[in-house]
């Protein structure tokens, strides 16, 4: 079972000070939270890479931790910080800004989620395009990475091959696997889960 | 041609009770499961957050013995999944949980919560498998797709079978609601004061529910089929649904196979926006299956259980098929003017010759479900 994987990377500051270019696409913009603008702030910068998909998978090692603690640890109860508690929600960001809308899961599997989804992505939606949304906080920046997968994709950059004997289990976390990607490095991401550069393109 | 799907076994665990006859018996009986909460052990500033509200939180909730909520769902949600899984120790499952919060309250109110690396939905799956014996798992997944996160699940579950990817999925579900969660829906204003009337010109919003359900999927022939699930994302704004539904008008027209539904198990929240939307939604339904199919809920009597209410409503459906009986909506009184019609009131009845059932959902961020179960007639 094979699957072809284009990426896109990103790291943002959010940087609340300047109205950004997407601000008229979402209504209440400024409400949004972190999380939610990096999305919107990376599908407006890779709008191009972002086309029509038959099913988005939603991915963050945190879950919604930052939105909740923001929430629960405020002097003043507010609605709109809620809402962000659910991380399904950062969809509307993506939806909003590409103008694209239907089937979509907010999966979650700790550390291991993206690693995770490509092995099932090989076992179980080889013939679906989908969009991967990985957003991840870091110290001082958020990672917000797109991954299109499908059994075959024009100008992809990497391979993705699941062997008959493939089991579950991370041999590597998600953080690995995005520097194993930006250096173009082959690697067994779980047992019988290998990732190869695509060396046609 | 995609294999069919089974529903070979569930359970649940509610404010009704340990079982699906226990809320089989609440539902019928017209009882509702609510309680008014004692907040002493909540952080301080949502204690006084509480006090200045009009009234206290009421919930469905699970009597649980364990200290923190990971033990607590891990337990129940164990369970429910032996319940489901006897003996048997199948070679090819997967497993997937639903879940909104997972174990949320165990660590949300501690200060250092941000510099914790830990995903909170996932713990509780993990943890829940290691209470289940020894098992190996072919594909695990965790669904948030907020309050259709069972419709996710199920829709996913579906994909595995019919890719040969597994033989079952077993199915989780659950949430627990604490001072985080029923203080997130005051904020919204989105609580009833009075307990929760869906469909109802006095309704003045949900309450909230414990709640821990499973499913066992196969594709061996068994007594309920699954006969499609179809989620969607309409993207129309975080908390409130398109007035006409799209997103479940949309679910129905994307069912690759069709029955004509002779009762609805609606999400039915007792929220303005909700009852209003899916009211529309359902009338939309009714035409384009040209039957005034009969419409109730659950919500009146469990609560709101998040990530497992269509799981809960899925049960109910098939509680209702196995008795070939419905149960009705609360307050036959001052219903008010709804365009769909034959919603269920004045007690149980029998429903002669109930075959399927449509059971829907609705959640944040514009995330909608849709599916429908019927008697199996292949067994």
């Amino acid at each position: 079972m094979k699957l072809s994987l284009r990426a896109k990377f990103h790291e943002i500051r959010v940087d609340r000070s300047i109205t950004p270019l997407w601000a008229d696409k979402i209504k209440r913009w400024s409400q949004l939270d972190d999380a939610s603008w990096v999305v919107a702030q990376a599908a407006s910068i890779s709008k191009d890479f972002l086309t029509p998909v038959e099913q988005t998978i939603l991915l963050s090692s945190q879950a919604s931790n930052d939105a909740d603690s923001h929430f629960a640890q405020a002097s003043k109860i507010s609605p709109s910080a809620f809402v962000h508690t659910l991380p399904n929600v950062r969809y509307l960001a993506l939806a909003s800004v590409t103008g694209h809308a239907g089937r979509m899961w907010c999966l979650s599997q700790g550390s291991a989620s993206l690693v995770t989804f490509l092995r099932e992505a090989c076992l179980a939606h080889a013939g679906v395009t989908t969009l991967v949304v990985n957003v991840n906080r870091r110290p001082d920046h958020f990672e917000c990475d797109f991954y299109q997968l499908a059994a075959l994709l024009d100008g992809a950059d990497f391979l993705l091959e699941l062997r008959k004997d493939s089991r579950p289990g991370a041999l590597v976390d998600d953080e690995t696997l995005r520097r194993l990607l930006l250096s173009r490095s082959p690697a067994e991401l779980s047992p019988g889960l290998m990732l190869r550069n695509n060396d046609v393109s | 041609m995609p294999s069919r799907i089974f529903i070979e076994s569930f359970d649940c665990v509610t404010g009704a009770g340990f079982g699906s006859d226990q809320l089989w018996a609440a539902l019928t009986a017209g009882s509702s499961c609510f309680e008014t909460l004692d907040t002493t052990s909540w952080p301080r500033h949502i204690q006084t957050y509480w006090s200045e509200q009009l009234h206290r939180p009421i919930a469905s909730k699970i009597d649980l013995p364990k200290a923190t909520d990971l033990e607590g769902l891990s337990d129940l949600l164990a369970r429910v999944a032996r319940t489901c899984l006897g003996d048997r120790r199948p070679s090819k499952i997967g497993v997937i949980l639903a879940t909104t919060k997972g174990a949320i309250e165990d660590f949300v109110w501690q200060d250092d919560f941000n510099r914790l690396a830990v995903d909170p939905l996932e713990l509780v799956l993990a943890r829940t498998l290691e209470k289940l014996p020894a098992q190996s798992w072919e594909l695990t997944q965790v669904v948030s797709n907020s309050c259709a996160s069972s419709h996710g699940a199920l829709a996913l579950a579906k994909r595995w079978l019919e890719t040969d990817s597994c033989d079952e999925v077993l199915v989780l579900a659950g949430d627990l609601v604490g001072p985080f969660i029923q203080t997130g829906f005051q904020s919204l204003k989105a609580l009833s004061s009075q307990g929760c009337k869906p469909f109802h010109e006095e309704r003045d919003g949900l309450v909230l529910g414990d709640a821990a359900a499973a499913i066992l999927l196969t594709r061996r022939a068994a007594g309920f089929e699954l006969v499609d699930v179809q989620i969607t994302n309409e993207a129309f704004t975080v908390t409130g649904p398109t007035p006409e539904g799209l997103g479940l008008q949309l679910c129905l027209k994307a069912m690759k196979h069709q029955r004509r539904p002779d009762l609805a198990i609606a999400h039915g929240t007792g929220t303005g926006l909700n009852d209003l939307t899916e009211d529309h939604a359902l009338r939309v339904a009714q035409t384009h299956y040209e039957t005034d199919f009969a419409i109730t809920g659950t919500k009146w009597c469990i609560g709101h259980t998040l990530a497992a209410s269509g799981a809960l409503d899925l049960i109910a459906a098939l509680m209702c098929l196995k008795h070939q009986r419905v149960y009705a909506l609360p307050g036959s009184e001052a219903r008010g003017k709804w365009q769909a019609k034959n919603f269920v009131t004045g007690g149980a009845r029998a429903l002669d010759n109930l075959h399927t059932v449509l059971v829907t959902s609705l959640g944040f961020g514009g995330t909608n479900g849709a599916l429908l179960v019927q008697k199996s007639e292949a067994r």
